[in-house]
């Protein structure tokens, strides 16, 4: 062999053995002389034989992976091994876990809320730890800013796209520092990761959010959920969302995981809430019917809110209610103003009058009754309560069917029947059978309800009752949009934790509504005002013709019926007059109906953030269709990308990473991951939801 | 070839018999943890043929000053060094032909550009006693052998390869040759009046993963336009604490600290440089004081 090739086949072994090192294979390279002329050389670990003379070869040895535990999945939380018990309060004992409390502060000021929360994390370990927490926040919040604070400081973060964001998280905690990365997982779930916090020391992560309240039969309602419940996923689902006990997150098989304790077990987590009000005009009532509260101070149109210490478990939704004194307004609406001249609006438009107290119209109308096991106890008999009475005010020339479904769909019939005092009676024993039990199939159950023969000029209206523990709401809300056809989806959220995110896309799907049973003893009455709302005439097909000014992007694009005590909000852009002219056309019967809307645009800066409230609106309905329109699924999940990247919001494609690169860390990058666990939702039963191995979804 | 990003001011150079190593300290870093070394080729002067010469005094110098700094190296790299010294050394006289120093310096230069571009590095810290260890091998082997006695430089080379190749030890950090987190501190000059309201566009040479508060009364982390960093650009603008009771008033000196920007750098990126700035003292009225970037050391 030539001097030359000789020497180039050392090169370019040194060079391969350069980018296996750098490859990350933490190899190690020996050079060994052979005496010349030998035949060949056996590689290290009986690898393949290298024929030839050589008078010196590198050998390139791979190292062993001892050093990395947990390497293979780095990314997965939840070696869940580190436990720390001490003793609460009141004596008992408590298992320590970094989240130490949950202070939330909510201004709800006109239509919009802006709400900061503040998640203060410690380490009550020996060594230094990433925390992991997947938690709530409304479906239509619009997260905007997040902040990571270490002491005296703060350190604002940055939203970017999810991938980048993650490997920017991973390559800050590898080398040690402190960092945060806020992550989507649905509308409704996000999980929050702290890098690095050393033994003893606290970290807060501080959000803040944007969402428009919502309004039903006369009263404003602010609700900020505290708990996620655990979801079921269907066979051979990987995207859900894992219900798994205490330390089971590493096996759990889907792509995002939540912690239960077991019944009995408590963390030391501490939730503050608390929440100012100003109403613009004098507030009549305020109620909170899922908490007790401190004494309310009120003062005209302002109102200040305090969750009492006493009632700080996190394991259901915070619900807070208002009214205003005098009549609702037809309209409501809010905007502000760019400095290029383009502006942004919220219109909400309330029923006409004329609705309430119309002329009744026949219904067809099916309940499709959730009886999985997530269901058991208290949930189901507030759903056989809700329709029990939907039952009593149907009329002789409606028609209704029951379907119910856990592991399969079923229903009491095949065909619609009429709401005489037979099929009314025999429907009644038909609930009062139903045993929660099983999955949470809600596809069979829908198919179920949409099988049923349809009679020619009849609208059918499907009525879900459920907790809407699911981890596949896209494949449902993409069902309903391509199967529903003509028909109209009421969501009753059930529970004290319901996911609205699924009964708020069904809705959206179905151009309906939605309504809260809760878990209340007044679930008979819920239903009651539910259905006096359906049975009074519906306004449908909606449109607004704007003139005088441009209008743009309004979402949603199609608007959902108006109903009786249920506004109908709509965003959308501008550009032009202040007070331009808006009509809403629509139907009524077989009438069309013309509504003239008192409307002023914003002159100055008008209300802030409401482009953030727009964007996510816009983010809503490009998901919404990414779940039916799997040909445009790149574009629109491009499209979603942008929209929240220059709105600077959260989405399922952005995410928010904040690094303090102030120190180095003692102790090294570490490697341990400790997931926050959670308490199931009040009312929900452990053992029916949470699954007992790995792989398992909830009930 | 300076691979220093031009902040090695610290730099030094030494040229032994047909190669040369470069060290340098950054300066900003301080401590050998940055310290990077890399060979290079003087065209201009072929080595002879095929001889390690014995170092010169300047060569001697450094080499001892090599020799004693720097921590103990892990027996597994010294027993690495010492092996590939005598398989490269310690047998017959090879000659070297232009061709074969060619080959050589081309994978040197190569291998260069992969490490300097790629995440993982030998351990900064071993890398001076590595060499030291090396050379001082080599040197022996050459005493040996007398004035014939002789290694061809693509041998050299390829033990300078060796050494730049060998892994990081297992508990070694991928400071140096990867990217990296830096801090930038964002200070106003020469304020004569309370600064009431700033802006400022930067130039990042990377992505920004954080902002900082600054000083008081600017404790509260600026804010950035999502819309410009969705384009590329970084757009930030503060304004002081909400101080209800006492107005603010410039320290002495003029100069506040009005923000840190949290930045993430590869290897050899240009420094963060302040495009645009627009700052305002109350009613509105412009200042004429300045904004500079400053990098802010890790504690």
């Amino acid at each position: 062999m030539s001097q030359v090739n000789r020497w180039a086949i050392v090169a370019l072994l040194g060079l391969l053995a350069t980018l296996v090192a750098i490859a990350g294979c933490s190899a190690t390279m020996y050079s060994v002389g052979l005496p010349a002329g030998s035949q060949g050389f056996a590689a290290a670990g009986g690898g393949p034989v290298i024929e030839g003379p050589f008078d010196e070869v590198w050998i390139v040895a791979r190292q062993g992976q001892g050093a990395a535990p947990n390497a293979g999945q780095a990314e997965a939380p939840g070696t869940g091994s580190l436990v720390s018990t001490q003793t609460g309060s009141d004596g008992g004992p408590v298992r320590a876990f970094p989240l130490e409390r949950t202070k939330v502060r909510a201004s709800l000021d006109g239509p919009v809320a802006s709400v900061t929360v503040a998640q203060r994390f410690g380490n009550p370990y020996a060594e230094t730890i990433e925390a992991a927490y997947v938690f709530p926040l409304p479906d239509d919040a619009a997260v905007s800013d997040f902040v990571l604070r270490i002491g005296e400081r703060s350190i604002r973060g940055i939203v970017r796209e999810r991938a980048e964001a993650e490997q920017l998280y991973r390559e800050a905690r590898n080398a040690g520092y402190v960092a945060s990365l806020l992550t989507e997982e649905r509308p409704n779930i996000f999980t929050e990761r702290v890098a690095n916090i050393e033994p003893g020391r606290s970290i807060e992560v501080e959000l803040t959010y944007y969402n428009m309240l919502a309004y039903a039969d006369g009263w404003y309602e602010w609700r900020f959920p505290l708990v996620v419940g655990p979801r079921f996923n269907p066979p051979h689902s990987t995207q859900g969302v894992a219900a798994v006990p205490v330390g089971g997150t590493a096996g759990a098989g889907q792509a995002t995981a939540v912690e239960y304790l077991a019944p009995g077990e408590r963390t030391g987590h501490e939730v503050e809430i608390e929440v100012s009000i100003d109403a613009g005009v004098e507030i009549r009532d305020i109620a909170v019917p899922s908490h007790a509260v401190d004494p309310i101070e009120r003062q005209g149109r302002a109102a200040r809110v305090r969750l009492a210490a006493s009632d700080g478990l996190p394991n259901r939704d915070f619900l807070l209610r208002y009214r205003v004194a005098g009549e609702a307004p037809a309209t409501g609406l809010v905007s502000s103003l760019d400095r290029d001249g383009k502006g942004t609006f919220a219109l909400t438009i309330y029923p006409p009058g004329e609705l309430r107290g119309g002329p009744r119209v026949p219904l067809d109308i099916v309940f499709v009754i959730d009886r999985s096991g997530s269901m058991g106890g208290r949930p189901l008999e507030s759903v056989k309560e809700a329709v029990s009475t939907a039952l009593d005010s149907l009329g002789p020339t409606d028609r209704f069917q029951i379907v119910d479904f856990g592991s399969s769909g079923t229903s009491m019939g095949g065909t619609m029947l009429p709401a005489d005092r037979q099929n009314v009676a025999r429907a009644r024993r038909y609930i009062g059978g139903l045993q929660a039990d099983g999955g949470t199939m809600v596809l069979e159950g829908l198919r179920t309800a949409l099988a049923l023969p349809q009679e020619e000029g009849r609208t059918r209206y499907l009525v879900f009752l459920s907790d809407g523990f699911v981890g596949n709401e896209a494949e449902i809300i993409g069902a309903l949009h391509r199967e529903l056809g003509h028909g109209r989806v009421f969501a009753m959220g059930i529970g004290s934790s319901a996911n609205w995110h699924l009964l708020h896309g069904m809705a959206r799907a179905g151009r309906g509504a939605v309504a809260d049973i809760g878990l209340s003893a007044d679930a008979g009455q819920a239903m009651e005002r539910f259905m006096g709302a359906v049975t009074a005439p519906v306004m449908h097909d909606l449109a607004i013709e704007w003139s005088g000014v441009k209008v743009s992007e309004v979402w949603p694009p199609a608007m959902p019926d108006l109903v009786a005590g249920r506004p109908v909000t709509v965003l959308g852009r501008y550009r032009g007059a202040v007070a331009p002219q808006a009509t809403l056309t629509g139907w009524v019967g077989d009438r069309r109906v013309r509504v003239p809307l008192e409307v002023r645009l914003a002159q100055g800066e008008g209300v802030p953030n409401l482009d953030r409230l727009w964007a996510r609106a816009k983010i809503a309905q490009l998901s919404d269709d990414a779940t039916w329109k799997p040909a445009d699924a790149d574009v629109l999940a491009r499209s979603i990308t942008e929209t929240a990247l220059r709105y600077g919001i959260s989405s399922p494609y952005t995410a928010f990473v904040a690094v303090d690169a102030a120190r180095v860390t003692e102790g090294g990058p570490e490697r341990r991951t400790v997931v926050q666990p959670v308490p199931v939702p009040a009312g929900v039963s452990y053992e029916a939801t949470v699954a007992p191995g790995p792989g398992d979804g909830a009930r | 070839m300076d691979g220093c990003g031009g902040r090695g001011s610290a730099a030094r150079e030494e040229e032994g018999s047909g190669w040369i190593f470069r060290t340098w300290r950054e300066p900003a870093d301080g401590a050998a943890a940055s310290c990077r070394v890399e060979p290079d080729f003087h065209e201009s002067s072929p080595p002879a043929d095929g001889l390690l010469g014995p170092p010169g005094p300047e060569a001697r110098r450094l080499l001892g000053r090599l020799a004693v700094s720097g921590p103990a190296l892990p027996a597994r790299r010294e027993a690495a060094i010492h092996e590939a010294i005598h398989a490269g050394f310690g047998r017959r006289r090879q000659q070297v032909s232009p061709s074969s120093w060619w080959v050589a310096a081309a994978a040197v230069a190569l291998l260069a550009v992969v490490a300097f571009l790629g995440e993982r590095w030998t351990r900064p810290t071993e890398i001076e006693p590595s060499l030291a260890l090396a050379v001082r091998q080599v040197e022996a082997i050459a005493a040996e052998r007398g004035p014939d006695g002789a290694a061809s430089d693509p041998r050299v080379t390829a033990i300078l390869m060796a050494l730049v190749a060998m892994p990081p030890s297992p508990d070694a950090r991928p400071l140096v040759g990867g990217p990296r987190f830096e801090r930038y501190d964002l200070v106003v000059d020469g304020l004569d009046h309370a600064l009431a309201a700033w802006r400022a566009e930067i130039d990042v040479p990377g992505p920004i993963v954080g902002i900082e508060g600054g000083d008081p009364p600017f404790g509260e982390p600026a804010r950035y336009d999502p819309a410009a960093l969705a384009t590329g650009r970084v757009i930030l603008a503060g304004l002081p604490d909400p101080t209800p009771t006492k107005p603010w008033a410039p320290p002495a000196g003029g100069e506040v600290r009005v923000a840190t920007v949290v930045v993430r750098l590869a290897d050899g990126a240009s420094e963060p440089a302040v495009a645009d700035v627009e700052l305002l003292v109350p009613h509105g009225a412009r200042t004429g004081a300045t904004l500079r970037l400053h990098r802010r050391d890790t504690e």
